[in-house]
């Protein structure tokens, strides 16, 4: 066969193959309708629930035009849950325990097949965790010597009784004067705060993680060369997002700088006291807000209030210079009552006014102020001074100014100490909010998120007989006496001693 | 042959068995100048300042000798003297123990030399040189170590950590009354292996010293006048 032949023959067998890919197809193929599931999540992608939560998630279906729930088709098709790609479940409805779910954001997902024609389909959601100690209460009671400390969960109630001792396997002390939540200005906002237990007593401060409230440092070891200054015992430790301050039971000072602001202990005091001239010595301090990096502190010998700034600094505060403080104010620079109480606002970022509370021995004071630090000298905004409480706050009252809704202001008086009033700053007035069976010890709002905005719904009331009660501050509440009480706790821990609301992440004090 | 000479090459390596009495440290007895008791290493001069040391009148500086012999149940004497041709020291300033001692069963032992401080000192050094003799119990150890410099004075000199951050950061510019009062107030002299935040809290408590100085009356004054730490400390 020659090269002509062999092309010739080619080019035939080609036309034929290309004659028969024209061939038509007549389309008599069994077509079955394939119908599409979408899987709808109620919550949508991202689910939020409580460490301690059990979820319980049933999807709707979209199906042939309709939407149903999962459990109505169980028969046509198989569940399959997963988290994180390991098969947790199966069957239309899951039913698991949050603290169960594995890895650092779960992602939990369904995989559903169609029984009839092994149609696959899959939907699923991630979970964001809140830690089981991130939101609630926290309450410091005192029994038999020893200092307890309890968390309360906000939404069920339930209490973790003595968690310090239950989880270190030691005691606090019999010396423990205030809990507080600080957190790390460095470390982003959706950082939780830990937990500052102040210990009056040689043994130091205790923190706690945030999170899971197992105790991570000892403020003692932050001291120059590990030796702690002479005679000293913590009386306040004051956390701005810069610098420490600590005051000791001699009414010293000691600040130290952040080496790095995103961690929560970082740098060493002076084990040496703070030279503030003139002698001055402070009887106690009050932490300003988060941003505001501002501490108060006063000194009761000389009546005069002071500010611990967050360039480390200790300055006089006086008032702006101006018009005339009205005569018969209690003046921040040479006081002639006592400074009992300071309530911090929260009225924005960066906020630094406070409601100051004096007690002449007869009768109680409010002056609200503005701070304003200007590095080498601080001054205060005067804002006015009301007399408050005549007739039923005493020497025993204990006061707890709300942050962030500025007119409110609760504290404890009447008979034996027994009563919760709530007074409103712009009428002025006074009104009784709640009477107990036993004298109230500490009074401590709690902060949510209510419409969106964080706020205070809440408040925590603490008896001498170790009983708590949660009562609500919404208008409704306010309004209906008979609404206000919403839960009682019989702790039994012994005497409240100090209570806070744990607020968890940083950007709630936005 | 062949037999013969294995013969005598096993004779050998059983001779070579027999046992070799070992004579540790023959008759002598050897005493150096150490470092350390356990740095036998030729002997490094020493330095002292009363500057470092504030309201001390006199202190002693440890010197360490050591042996290479063996131990004794007895206390022997050692023969340190002091060489006066290499000595700038007077006397006074300074007490050599008498006898120096090897105390019963050690091996290392300290002599104590006892440094007297003057107002001599804040201007100038002096220097004390110690150099071991032989005596009936012992023989000097290596040349090395026969002899130590111990300088001393009530002056001080800019460290090697006051650098450019410390004292643009914490103290300031340098000077030997500000260091001088720097000791005094924190009671190191040292801050060289020190952290940021150590030496901050250091320069605090100076800082404080010399305010609360002040407001006692106290005048703090060096060649740059007021003595103050850094404006940047805070």
């Amino acid at each position: 066969m020659n090269m002509k032949q062999i092309t010739r023959y080619s080019l035939i067998i080609g036309l034929m193959i290309l004659s028969a890919s024209c061939y038509k197809d007549k389309g008599n193929y069994t077509y079955e309708e394939l119908n599409k599931v979408t899987i709808v999540f109620a919550h949508g992608e991202f689910l939020s629930p409580r460490a301690a939560d059990t979820l319980h998630i049933e999807p709707k279906l979209i199906y042939r035009g309709d939407t149903i729930m999962a459990s109505t088709v169980a028969d046509e098709f198989n569940f399959t849950w997963y988290c994180n790609n390991v098969e947790i479940s199966t069957g239309p409805v899951l039913d698991y325990a949050v603290r169960d779910l594995t890895g650092i954001r779960p992602y939990v997902k369904l995989k559903l097949v169609n029984k009839n024609d092994e149609s696959t389909f899959l939907a699923g959601f991630f979970c964001d965790i809140i830690p089981a100690y991130l939101y609630g209460w926290i309450v410091v009671t005192k029994k038999d010597n020893r200092s307890i400390i309890s968390f309360i969960d906000p939404t069920t109630y339930e209490v973790t009784a003595d968690f310090y001792t239950t989880m270190s396997g030691e005691e606090l002390g019999p010396n423990v004067v205030e809990v507080k939540e600080h957190w790390m200005a460095g470390s982003g906002l959706t950082n939780p705060g830990n937990v500052l237990i102040i210990r009056n007593d040689a043994a130091g401060n205790i923190e706690l993680d945030g999170t899971n409230l197992n105790p991570i440092y000892n403020t003692n070891n932050f001291f120059l060369g590990n030796t702690l200054p002479e005679d000293f015992r913590p009386r306040g430790e004051f956390y701005m997002w810069d610098y420490s301050m600590m005051l000791d039971d001699n009414g010293n000072i000691y600040t130290r700088k952040h080496v790095n602001n995103a961690f929560s202990q970082s740098g060493v005091y002076p084990n040496k006291p703070m030279f503030i001239p003139n002698g001055v010595k402070f009887d106690k301090g009050w932490s300003g807000t988060y941003l505001s990096g501002q501490t108060i502190l006063y000194d009761k010998t000389k009546g005069q209030l002071w500010l611990g700034s967050d360039r480390g600094l200790v300055l006089p505060v006086v008032y702006m210079p101006g018009p005339p403080i009205p005569p018969g104010t209690t003046l921040i620079d040479a006081m002639d009552k006592e400074l009992v109480y300071v309530g911090k606002l929260q009225q924005g970022r960066f906020t630094s006014s406070y409601y100051l509370i004096f007690f002449d021995g007869s009768q109680h004071y409010v002056q609200k102020i503005m701070v304003i630090d200007q590095f080498y000298t601080v001054q205060a905004v005067f804002m006015g001074e009301m007399p408050f409480g005549a007739g039923n706050a005493n020497a025993q009252s204990v006061f707890c100014q709300l942050p962030r809704i500025e007119s409110y202001m609760f504290y404890s008086g009447g008979s034996d100490n027994k009563t919760l009033y709530l007074y409103e700053h712009g009428p002025g007035i006074s009104s009784e909010y709640y009477t107990f069976d036993s004298p109230i010890k500490t009074i401590t709002q709690s902060q949510s998120e209510v419409m969106g905005v964080q706020t205070h719904d809440q408040l925590m009331v603490g008896l001498e007989n170790g009983d708590l009660y949660i009562l609500g501050i919404l208008s409704d509440h306010i309004t209906d006496p008979s609404k206000r009480l919403i839960k009682k706790i019989e702790l039994n821990q012994g005497v409240p001693v100090t209570t806070m609301y744990k607020v968890g992440f940083g950007f709630t004090q936005m | 042959m062949k037999r013969l000479s294995a013969i005598i090459i096993l004779c050998c390596l059983l001779w070579s068995c027999s046992k070799d009495a070992v004579d540790e440290f023959a008759d002598a007895s050897f005493i150096l100048l150490a470092n350390s008791g356990t740095d036998t290493s030729g002997i490094k001069p020493v330095e002292y300042s009363f500057a470092f040391h504030p309201g001390v009148d006199k202190d002693t500086v440890p010197v360490l000798v050591k042996l290479i012999g063996r131990l004794s149940d007895q206390d022997r004497e050692v023969a340190v003297t002091v060489d006066e041709a290499a000595t700038t020291a007077l006397p006074t300033d300074f007490e050599l123990p008498s006898p120096v001692l090897l105390r019963a069963g050690r091996h290392v032992d300290t002599i104590a030399l006892v440094l007297y401080k003057s107002d001599r000192l804040l201007t100038e050094k002096f220097k004390i040189r110690l150099v071991i003799n032989a005596n009936e119990h012992f023989q000097p150890g290596p040349v090395g170590n026969r002899q130590i410099d111990i300088t001393f004075s009530d002056m001080l000199a800019k460290p090697a950590w006051w650098n450019s951050v410390v004292e643009t950061n914490f103290l300031g510019p340098y000077s030997d009354t500000k260091y001088r009062l720097f000791i005094e107030a924190t009671g190191i002299a040292d801050m060289t292996d020190l952290s940021e935040t150590e030496q901050r809290a250091y320069a605090i408590i100076f800082r404080d010293f010399l305010a609360r100085g002040r407001e006692n009356g106290e005048v703090y004054e060096d060649e740059n006048g007021q003595i103050n730490v850094s404006p940047n400390l805070f």
